[in-house]
């Protein structure tokens, strides 16, 4: 496959959104697999199409390209099945009337058919198209720990059959991705690629962190004094414990973000965050001297935090 | 085990397929899911089929009456190669004096 997207498409590098869109569907019409089911090299050329236009239809990713931050081969799209692939399974439903029908003379179809294909070839090729189909793929789900998929790791499923397949889960894996394992799906016909192996990856949640995109979120307990004077805490984080400052009169529900220490995803340069939100506890069994200074505090400090609360509430 | 999809694993599978756009498909009889206890279920065929749509109503833009013709040609001419693949092996298992004969027709024809 051409590594560049605009050769693919015989195009210069100067041309136009329209005449992009042009040039992918004359080459669709000439090389789509379903529109020419007897060409062997339709798939090839058609996939190279089609990652081409993938890649030069989004104005972003074409800039990227242009600017040499993508390759052509970015934006390749995965695996698929052409219909025509299916067309002759026994069971399909779209299936419509035979030529063979129950009054048609069968020496007249016969004719028919050998005046056609005597014109364009010999009689040696008859019998050589033997039907051949990729396999179908096979799907799974895969229950994930939060911090494996998170992290990555590897793991190992046991198919229905006693046989082991090696899982490969990427770092920043999100829950309902699905995996693609090429050519680990159930067996070809007549010589055909075996399908694929599709695996849904269900990731269990953690007690401590939750996943919002990149970003970690953790909510953090801290005491009343962190919480009016500030002070240096200790945070869990995905990838071990840090330091982290509450500022002064940190109150709860306020959002602290650790730059960097969130979900880096496979492919991507820059990390996510984790979100620290802060959460005030007061002491289960608060002791003598607190009350006593509280019991002072309220008589001589007014201080409402309701007050816009109140007001809003009447409007 | 299954090599069923549901309606919302089709249309992840299927990731420019919009759920609106299934149904309309559905209910133009373009795809013909099986009907199941609760609700459709779709082959790996329907999903090859499904990226065919797709493929012509997204990126050649046929309009649904254009589809509907487009896709009954298509699979007429599935129908047809297949028709032709069963006479070619048929013809591949005659004897050889048949086959002879039908060679040298061809070639008067």
């Amino acid at each position: 496959m051409p590594n560049d997207p605009y050769e693919a498409l015989g195009l210069p590098k100067s041309a136009t959104a329209d005449a992009i869109k042009k040039a992918y569907r004359k080459l669709v019409r000439t090389s789509h697999p379903d529109l020419h089911p007897d060409d062997a090299g339709a798939e090839a050329r058609f996939k190279a199409i089609a990652a081409a236009y993938a890649l030069l239809k989004d104005p972003e990713t074409r800039a990227r390209f242009d600017a040499g931050e993508i390759d052509g081969l970015g934006a390749e799209r995965p695996q698929r099945q052409y219909y025509r692939d299916f067309a002759h399974a026994p069971d399909n439903a779209y299936q419509q009337g035979h030529g063979f029908g129950a009054n048609a003379d069968p020496a007249d179809i016969f004719a028919e058919i050998l005046r056609n294909r005597g014109g364009t070839r010999g009689a040696d090729d008859f019998g050589t198209r033997d039907f051949q189909a990729a396999g179908a793929d096979a799907r799974y789900t895969l229950e994930v720990p939060f911090l494996d998929a998170v992290r990555g790791s590897e793991t190992k499923i046991t198919l229905p059959d006693g046989q082991s397949l090696a899982v490969k889960i990427p770092r920043g894996t999100e829950d309902g991705q699905t995996l693609r394992l090429r050519g680990k799906g159930r067996p070809g016909f007549g010589g055909g690629p075996p399908g694929d192996a599709l695996i849904t990856v269900m990731v269990r949640p953690h007690p401590v962190f939750r996943r919002e995109g990149d970003d970690i979120l953790l909510t953090l307990p801290i005491t009343i004094d962190e919480a009016v004077l500030g002070g240096k805490v200790t945070a869990p984080t995905i990838d071990g414990p840090v330091g982290l400052t509450v500022p002064p009169g940190a109150s709860t529900g306020r959002v602290l973000r650790l730059r960097g220490r969130g979900v880096a995803r496979a492919g991507r340069k820059t990390k996510g965050d984790q979100k620290v939100e802060l959460k005030v506890v007061v002491p289960p069994e608060p002791d003598e001297s607190l009350r006593e200074f509280l019991s002072e505090w309220r008589k001589n400090h007014r201080f409402d935090p309701r007050v816009d609360l109140m007001k809003g509430a009447e409007t | 085990m299954t090599d069923f999809f549901s309606e919302d694993e089709v249309v992840i599978t299927v990731a420019r397929l919009t759920r609106v756009q299934l149904v309309r498909f559905v209910e133009a009889e373009f795809i013909k899911p099986q009907r199941h206890t609760d609700g459709y279920v779709f082959r790996p065929i329907d999903i090859a089929r499904l990226e065919l749509l797709c493929d012509l109503s997204q990126d050649l833009d046929l309009d649904e009456i254009a589809l509907g013709i487009v896709i009954s040609l298509i699979d007429q001419l599935n129908a047809a190669r297949q028709d032709l693949a069963a006479v070619a092996r048929v013809i591949d298992g005659l004897p050889a004096d048949l086959r002879n004969r039908i060679d040298t027709t061809l070639k008067q024809g």
